[in-house]
């Protein structure tokens, strides 16, 4: 399923945005849940930025002192698939037929996490563009924290493990399209 | 002596502390994480007892379920190992509170010894010889800077609640004084809760000398000879041997009565270590005290011919030592090597997983401390040492041929898994080691002397 982008697409995503915001976290002023609440926000911004496929510059959401900044890419996208919700395999992309996905794997055993702290932004969300050596998470062993770096430049598909899941050696965190757009 | 003993800890002291039962006739409880219901120990244990998740802080520091555990398998004592709860004044006295004996120091002398500045007092009335420093824990970053300005650098920032080569900063000059103490007290905060640090000289090309002491409840107390632990990285030790080598005639034994009339000031009881530097002039300083078995005591075993863990218990049990002072000689060498799973090449980043290929070192004098086997997942939350290769031979250059040996048959690997077995055999190979005259600034030397050698490499012309 493709689809086109429409003008008034970024007020639309807000929109959307702010209902499901009101429907999940009801606003709270208790220290110790607003990284809850952010953390849910984070994830509603990313789940609904993928599910329009649209690749954002910037947006930021804010809920009481609690703010999500989701980015988009400035160029407009000629077309891209729509993320099935739940399907299992990476969502197809525009681009040329023999461009293959890569993965990040994981360095170590260890447990992945994709923010520097909790609560805070990612270090990529997805459709982002990373370069190389650019830092897209973290695997914590043996009481050390392990950056894990992009190896080089591609646009990030899926994110496959949740913050905090406990991951293999080798294991596959991050699924690649190369940036072959630029 | 008791009939039941529950070792609160895990990996290979865990397995150390159930042999040491075994041998005494004492029945063994284990204490697991769900990160280790395949261990070793709990394997070998009578009982085993599941107190918690992966996280330390919810099963191997949880008191009251450790607790729990000792009181519903009716344990007459525990033994901490080292690490955890080990060094933990407020668990030594809940142990007591609830009719369990701690096999360690009484409460209050972990207390005393453990608060490093209360420690270099109790020391200097003692009359060991100190590095020049503060006494007191520093109240403001002037007050520091001025005192460090006084000591003159390089000087260490040293946390007070610290120890075990963490919450430490070197400063080179006094430039650099005020944000190294500031970097030093919020890691001291985080680390251990207590931000107070104190400051004093650094001794960049010193030797580390621990010397092993044994103090029963009746005021008995001896010395077990020194160890040098010089070899460490990052201030973790790598490498230990018995005795220390190229130490000036009569030393170890001075450095020995210094320990002795340190921990008996301090009124202490049980296994434990006094840490000292040793000077490239010859002197040697207090450092701090171990209230705890070491990870390194087998070299002293393999020495003396005393069990240290079966001392332990003894001790706790309340019997008198056996040992006279007279009785301990000193024979032949012992090197430890310690086998973690990390990755030299990179920056030695642990690299846990299963160890699907798991083949010790065995043969002649020698000895594997581990908990490791074949098909065992290296859990991630823990810390990496997988293994500890002992050695012994009646003389030191024997002693390493032997440890060459033994590092070059143990065989590790597992997807993923890296061991540092084969960069410590560059250790003990290196010409500095073999002659004994290493400090603990060789590990980065070594680590200095890699790079460099493949830039030459590749600089064409060059040889």
């Amino acid at each position: 399923m493709t689809q086109s982008y429409p003008r008034d697409l970024d007020r639309e995503f807000v929109e959307r945005l702010a209902k499901q915001l009101e429907l999940d976290c009801p606003g709270t002023d208790a220290a110790q849940e607003r990284s809850d609440l952010m953390d849910q926000v984070s994830r509603n911004a990313v789940q609904l930025a993928a599910e329009f496929g649209t690749e954002p510059e910037k947006l930021l959401v804010k809920a009481g002192d609690v703010s999500v900044e989701v980015k988009w890419e400035k160029r407009p996208a000629v077309g891209a698939a729509v993320t099935e919700p739940g399907a299992g395999t990476p969502p197809p992309r525009a681009g040329p037929a023999d461009s293959t996905v890569r993965y990040l794997t994981a360095p170590t055993v260890g447990v992945f996490y994709s923010a520097a702290t909790p609560g805070a932004r990612p270090f990529v969300c997805v459709n982002e563009t990373v370069v190389a050596g650019q830092q897209v998470g973290i695997i914590e062993a043996m009481k050390l924290m392990i950056p894990i770096e992009a190896d080089k430049v591609g646009r990030i598909i899926e994110v496959l493990k949740e913050n905090g899941q406990a991951v293999e050696y080798d294991e596959n965190l991050f699924v690649l399209a190369p940036d072959d757009t630029a | 002596m008791f009939g039941k003993v529950l070792i609160a800890n895990r990996g290979e002291i865990a397995l150390r502390v159930a042999r040491a039962c075994r041998e005494l006739g004492i029945r063994v409880v284990a204490v697991y994480s769900t990160a280790d219901r395949d261990s070793a120990v709990v394997a070998c244990a009578d009982q085993a007892i599941q107190i918690g998740p992966a996280p330390a802080k919810r099963s191997y520091l949880n008191i009251p379920a450790i607790i729990e555990a000792a009181l519903s398998t009716g344990a007459d004592a525990i033994h901490p190992g080292y690490g955890f709860l080990s060094e933990d004044p407020d668990f030594a006295e809940v142990c007591r509170d609830n009719g369990i004996v701690f096999v360690g120091p009484p409460s209050e002398v972990i207390a005393r010894l453990g608060d490093k500045t209360a420690a270099r007092k109790l020391m200097a009335r003692a009359g060991l010889p100190m590095l020049p420093g503060s006494l007191e824990p520093l109240h403001s970053v002037e007050e520091a800077n001025r005192i460090a300005d006084d000591i003159g650098y390089p000087v260490i920032i040293k946390a007070a609640a610290g120890g075990g080569g963490r919450g430490m900063r070197v400063v080179a000059e006094t430039g650099a004084f005020a944000a190294a103490y500031l970097e030093t007290k919020a890691g001291a905060q985080a680390l251990f809760g207590d931000s107070r640090v104190y400051v004093e000289r650094y001794l960049p090309t010193a030797r580390h000398v621990e010397i092993q002491v044994l103090a029963d409840q009746f005021g008995n107390t001896i010395h077990l000879g020194a160890r040098d632990c010089s070899v460490q990285r990052r201030h973790q030790k790598l490498v230990e041997e018995s005795p220390a080598p190229r130490l000036p005639d009569g030393m170890a034994d001075r450095m020995g009565q210094a320990a002795v009339s340190g921990v008996r000031e301090a009124g202490y009881v049980g296994a434990g270590t006094v840490e000292f530097l040793f000077s490239p002039e010859g002197d040697f300083y207090f450092m701090e005290v171990n209230c705890r078995i070491q990870v390194e005591h087998p070299v002293t075993e393999m020495v003396t011919g005393v069990d240290l863990v079966q001392e332990q218990f003894r001790i706790a049990a309340g019997q008198r030592l056996a040992l006279r002072q007279e009785d301990i000689v000193l024979r032949g060498a012992a090197i430890e090597c310690r086998i973690n799973v990390e990755d030299p090449e990179r920056d030695f980043a642990p690299t846990p997983g299963l160890l699907e290929q798991f083949v010790p070192a065995g043969g002649p004098f020698v000895r594997v401390d581990t908990h490791g086997y074949a098909g065992y997942r290296m859990p991630a939350s823990y810390d990496s040492l997988l293994a500890k290769v002992v050695a012994w031979a009646p003389s030191r250059p024997e002693a390493l041929d032997r440890m060459d040996r033994a590092l070059a048959e143990f065989r590790v690997r597992g997807p993923g898994v890296h061991t540092t077995s084969d960069f410590l055999r560059g250790v003990i190979d290196h010409p500095a080691f073999r002659a004994g005259d290493h400090n603990t600034a060789l590990v980065d030397r070594i680590l200095r002397e890699r790079p460099e050698k493949s830039i030459v490499d590749k600089i064409p012309g060059v040889a």
